[in-house]
């Protein structure tokens, strides 16, 4: 893991598990198949951000048909509680 | 089965034990939102709009394929329930082109109405898309654009379980997952038979029919052309959904008179050739029976059938009738026998089809239908049939010529090639073209009269049908398929040896018959289809003559043109060939 501040470790730590996600989702239910593509953007200091990006969360964590969207949403419910910031820097 | 007691949204309710928690609300009078969903067809809980909370659950759970728990107690409609569908939505919406004004299921989308009851007034995702797939508009019948598909899987398990056909899958995998043919091949280069019951259950516009209006108004408004048009039977149960009629309303007279309103110059019936049709096909029975042909025989009206046949089960193709369908029969008569009874050259007549299907676009354009021409030694006369429009394209030409269809008087079809019988009719539900061979065959070889024409047991949606009805001696046994699975079962038992002892075998590719055909008005459900059948017998049981051989423009057209059943000039016009496509 490469230096910098605690946000900055975290989101890498979550886009490390997020990758996992993105790989192994099916693309078979919405929340997960569309939410990757947010959440991933978002990973890149682009697209949905604050609210929005909870809400995506959300979405991902409880309506997800498997696990790994759950775990995806979970993720980010995390990363935002915790280290907001390290979604506005991009990281 | 056990009852099963549970509450939702505060309201009791006991239930047969796996209903879904979706049809369970729906009997208090919750009407959960779906999206993906479609009864029996697709209940794969993809698009996850249907979720419900479940007490002592954590996660949401899919209302459509979630069964029922004694106990359960359920929430429909919560605040996290509500965001979580309407965040859902956006991210759809998020990848889907905007393009509602100008998209051919405008104001008949389910992704559309969805918006609407979900209440999502604005789309705050953005981000990739789909927008870059190509559109496929490879085949005569179909056309599919990707980028409007939200990879619901209803095509794909129509495809796969209703038809057994599988042309279409889920390709590629999370955000990058899309619908399509295998290995990137366009959908003319797989075994679709261009049935169109994908585009019957897309609830957007992801796969529509090809829309061949502009080449119906060219021909309309060229002087030089006598454009003439035919209507298949199960158009006149169905024209009505689409201004607002209930499901399976007789509207033929009205059809008519908005045909003639369009500028057409003669206003023809498809069930006149269905008539024509019984003529030679039950000819063909008789010939089958008494010479020792391949026997059973198996109906060629379907041309979806023809090609699923053709693809999957070549070695069978000499049981099929060798008879042309009723549209493909009226093209070459209409441009040979009626161009010479009314002195125009053939030339210039232009043949208009008005079809439940999808599948009759592809049939028009095989090149051995062209009967027309080599009768007449002139290549200039390019199809027996020139242009067909589903059902659909039908109603859009009638809405933007501003017929106002449910108040339109009634009007009788023109002469000869309108007139028709209640056995043609019947042609547009399963069951029908067998009853309507019945009904004929029957006078012709035992040479009595037949009393009971209704034959109860070919008619409604079992999936497979039979019945034995003795002929001078013969005990005639006969089956009737709809739906490609059940013919796929029908074709498997013919291949193990089973049906030795049978005779005819009637088979339609969509289920229902023609009025589940895949040009059909949207929504086409098996509530609608039962509507249609009702409609379709009713309009048999008012007709004046119910038999095809008592049909006097039949008569006429052997006695002044084509002289006899299988014939000369009907095997160069009514009878064709197949195409073995393993």
């Amino acid at each position: 893991m490469s230096g910098g501040g605690k946000e900055a470790q975290a989101a890498e730590l979550v886009r490390v598990l997020f990758d996992l996600v993105r790989k192994e989702s099916c693309g078979e239910c919405f929340p997960c198949a569309l939410g990757t593509r947010q959440i991933g953007a978002a990973l890149d200091g682009k697209g949905a951000a604050g609210a929005l990006l909870q809400e995506i969360g959300r979405a991902m964590k409880r309506s997800s048909k498997c696990g790994v969207g759950r775990i995806g949403g979970a993720l980010v419910l995390e990363l935002l509680d915790r280290y907001p910031a390290a979604f506005k820097t991009g990281a | 089965m056990a009852k099963l007691k549970l509450t939702i949204d505060g309201q009791a309710v006991e239930v047969e034990e796996g209903m879904s928690i979706l049809k369970a609300a729906a009997l208090v009078g919750v009407k959960i939102p779906t999206l993906c969903y479609l009864e029996d067809i697709n209940e794969v809980g993809a698009c996850r709009i249907c979720v419900v909370e479940v007490e002592g659950k954590e996660d949401f759970v899919t209302a459509c394929n979630t069964p029922v728990e004694d106990g359960m107690v359920v929430r429909t409609n919560t605040p996290a329930l509500r965001a979580s569908r309407r965040t859902t939505l956006e991210l759809i919406l998020s990848d889907h082109p905007m393009e509602c004004l100008t998209c051919v299921r405008n104001g008949n989308c389910e992704l559309q109405a969805l918006a609407a009851q979900l209440n999502v007034r604005a789309v705050r995702v953005s981000g990739a898309t789909h927008a870059d797939l190509p559109r496929d508009d490879s085949t005569s019948g179909i056309v599919r654009d990707p980028r409007k598909c939200i990879v619901c899987q209803r095509c794909i398990n129509v495809c796969a379980n209703v038809q057994t056909v599988g042309a279409i899958e889920l390709q590629g995998q999370g955000f990058e997952a899309f619908v399509g043919p295998p290995a990137n091949l366009k959908l003319a280069d797989t075994r679709c038979v261009q049935c169109g019951q994908c585009a019957l259950v897309c609830p957007t516009a992801a796969i529509v029919e090809k829309d061949d209006t502009d080449k119906v108004w060219a021909a309309l408004l060229d002087p030089a052309k006598h454009v003439v048009v035919q209507t298949a039977p199960a158009t006149r149960v169905t024209i009505g959904d689409m201004f607002g009629l209930p499901p399976g309303t007789p509207v033929t007279g009205k059809m008519v008179a908005a045909l003639r309103r369009l500028g057409f110059d003669a206003v023809f019936d498809t069930d006149f050739a269905a008539d024509l049709t019984i003529m030679e096909e039950g000819s063909e029975l008789i010939e089958r029976l008494t010479k020792g042909g391949v026997l059973p025989q198996f109906t060629s009206c379907s041309p979806g059938w023809i090609k699923f046949i053709e693809h999957f089960y070549p070695e069978f193709l000499p049981h099929v009738s060798t008879c042309k369908s009723p549209q493909q029969m009226f093209g070459a008569v209409a441009k040979t026998y009626y161009a010479q009874k009314k002195g125009i050259d053939p030339e210039n007549v232009f043949v208009v089809s008005i079809m439940p299907c999808t599948a009759k676009k592809f049939e028009a354009e095989r090149p051995e239908m062209n009967a027309a021409s080599r009768y007449w030694n002139n290549p200039r006369i390019a199809r027996d049939v020139d242009v067909v429009l589903t059902s659909r394209e039908l109603g859009r030409m009638l809405k933007q010529a501003g017929i106002d269809f449910p108040n339109l008087p009634e009007e009788e079809y023109d002469e000869p090639l309108g007139l028709s019988t209640g056995a043609a009719a019947i042609f547009g539900a399963t069951g029908g073209v067998m009853e309507a061979a019945l009904r004929t065959a029957y006078e012709l070889v035992t040479g009595k009269t037949l009393e009971q024409i209704d034959f109860q047991a070919v008619r409604g949606l079992d999936g497979i049908k039979e019945a034995v009805v003795p002929m001078n001696g013969i005990n005639v046994k006969v089956m009737v398929g709809h739906g490609l699975r059940n013919a796929r079962q029908i074709m498997e038992k013919l291949k193990a040896g089973e049906l030795k002892d049978y005779h005819f075998i009637e088979i339609m590719c969509c289920p229902g018959g023609c009025i589940g055909g895949g040009g059909q008005p949207i929504p086409t459900d098996t509530v609608v289809r039962q509507s249609r059948i009702e409609g379709i017998y009713r309009v048999d049981a008012a007709m004046k003559y119910r038999k095809s051989h008592e049909n006097p423009a039949i008569k006429q057209l052997y006695a002044e043109f084509l002289e006899k059943p299988l014939g000369h000039k009907s095997h160069a016009l009514l009878h064709t060939q197949y195409t073995p496509r393993n």
